[in-house]
């Protein structure tokens, strides 16, 4: 992936973690992340490498996630 | 119906939207078409078999209920228990019956082409209980036939389950006032998830070890054994999620298949968490009636061996099926000898929980293998080639991209709430997991190897 890629992959990471405690970052990270999917999509990774990120961010975000209201 | 083909995925949405655009009155007829519409998308040959036996347990309940004298009554009961069982028979065992009387008689095998139709032994099984249920006088009959039609035929459990009970299905799905269970998307992504990202990554490795029995070491044979045992799991009730899904988002709400199977202490608690609609099914139309555990032990021993080879042979029409339900037999055997002697209870609970995963595992070997002998080639491969080397060959040919994707995926649905608890904080979490199976769909679709449900076969 490139530079940039890899800086919006941990921007995503970033927010899904704070994403638990404050609204304004779960909107951020849906945002970027639609960003990251189709900037993927759109440079032509491999379906597989999107699928991994995804399950990656999922996992932090219920992580960050769990027992918030 | 394939949940992940296209028209499915493509046409839930729309027939879901109609559904609650439609006036109350109407969404039943909405769903009949849906329903006959989508199995006649899946399997167009199999749809006469569907009408013909829809009329001939609707004319059969009515018939049983019109009839006056306790001898008729029985006799239509009978007459639809042979029609059911009768197809079932045919379509399912007659090609498996000619061949092993074939062998038996040292002659050619007539090699009977007959196509197996698309969830026969689910809805043959539901509409069973109906007629049953009609005639002990449990189940009030249904005398409109388009929703008696709908009861056999509502397309989220048709092919592979749940089976409802008449008394719970039919109220719900002649209730007008019905309203959509929200919660229904989560199951249904959860479904999807375990399906897709989970079954669909662990089954190639599987496919290849128990294509050549024999051949690998045991570290390969064991790995494919726990990875068919996760894999048939997570197909299963990945399926059942996204039928219960499905049916609460067109609020109905069906009942639940698995709670946990493997985290059970005894085989007898396996059961009672695995398949869980199929399990009360035997054991209300089948086991109870033969005396249940209300007999002298022996009895006992002999009904619990007539039930679970009929389950082995509900499976699939083959020896190495009635040989799985045999062993699941057996143990259960067991397990009823050992509590009478009340030495169950000195084994701690991890030990019990270890002892009835191995039993599980074995016997998935035989529900897994081709056939019996190959069965046995793989358990034979067991000791062999244990080391560090073996190990790292197996889990390479695993794949690390595939191993990565089961963790993930195990850790994402461990950590997701199981239903919908309100939690704002969970939707970013939803939203990646949602492009995870979007994704996973899309691989499968690309490369053209999505495996079907294992529990389509049977």
């Amino acid at each position: 992936m490139n530079l940039w890629m890899w800086a919006l992959v941990l921007l995503c990471l970033g927010s899904a973690l704070l994403a638990g405690r404050h609204g304004w970052a779960a909107a951020l990270n849906m945002l970027l992340g639609t960003v990251l999917v189709l900037a993927m999509l759109a440079v032509g990774r491999p379906v597989r490498e999107l699928l991994l990120v995804a399950l990656t961010l999922c996992a932090a975000a219920a992580f960050a996630g769990r027992g918030t209201t | 119906m394939n949940f992940t083909a296209t028209a499915f995925v493509t046409g839930f949405p729309l027939v879901l939207l109609l559904h609650w655009l439609c006036p109350p009155g109407g969404r039943w007829v909405l769903l009949l078409a849906a329903s006959v519409a989508f199995y006649a998308i899946g399997s167009p040959q199999s749809l006469g078999l569907l009408v013909v036996i829809t009329l001939g347990t609707y004319t059969a309940s009515l018939l049983i209920c019109r009839s006056k004298s306790q001898k008729a009554r029985t006799f239509w009961c009978v007459a639809a228990l042979v029609l059911c069982f009768g197809c079932l028979g045919w379509f399912k065992y007659a090609g498996w019956l000619a061949d092993t009387a074939a062998v038996l008689l040292g002659r050619s095998s007539p090699a009977l082409q007959i196509l197996l139709p698309a969830g026969i032994s689910f809805y043959t099984f539901q509409t069973l209980t109906y007629v049953i249920d009609v005639y002990r006088g449990t189940q009030q009959v249904e005398k409109n036939l388009a929703r008696y039609a709908l009861f056999v035929c509502f397309f989220p459990q048709l092919v592979a389950g749940p089976i409802e009970r008449s008394g719970d299905l039919l109220p719900q799905l002649k209730n007008e006032h019905r309203t959509p269970d929200w919660n229904g998307a989560l199951i249904l992504l959860r479904g999807f998830a375990k399906k897709l990202l989970l079954a669909d990554a662990m089954a190639p490795f599987v496919d290849v070890v128990y294509a050549a029995p024999g051949q690998g070491d045991g570290v390969q044979m064991m790995l494919a054994t726990v990875l068919f045992a996760g894999q048939i799991y997570f197909d299963f009730s990945g399926y059942s999620d996204i039928a219960v899904g499905a049916a609460a988002l067109l609020g109905v709400r069906l009942s639940r298949n698995f709670d946990h199977p493997y985290g059970a202490v005894s085989v007898r608690e396996f059961w009672r968490r695995w398949h869980i609609s199929l399990t009360r099914w035997f054991t209300d139309y089948l086991y109870i009636p033969l005396g249940g555990s209300r007999c002298d032990w022996r009895r006992h021993c002999c009904n619990l061996l007539i039930v679970f080879l009929a389950s082995g042979l509900w499976h699939g029409a083959a020896w190495h099926f009635v040989l799985w339900g045999a062993l699941h037999g057996f143990f259960l055997i067991g397990e009823t000898w050992l509590s009478r002697r009340k030495k169950m209870l000195a084994l701690p609970r991890w030990a019990a929980h270890l002892c009835t995963l191995t039993l599980v595992c074995v016997a998935w070997v035989f529900f897994r293998a081709d056939s019996i002998p190959s069965a046995l080639l793989l358990l034979g491969q067991l000791p062999r080639g244990w080391s560090a080397a073996s190990v790292m060959r197996a889990l390479s040919a695993v794949g690390g991209s595939a191993l990565a994707q089961m963790a993930l995926g195990l850790l994402c649905l461990k950590l997701l709430p199981e239903r919908w608890n309100g939690s704002r904080g969970q939707i970013p979490a939803l939203f990646w997991l949602t492009i995870a199976v979007a994704a996973a769909w899309l691989t499968g679709l690309t490369a053209d190897n999505a495996s079907a449900f294992l529990y389509f076969q049977f």
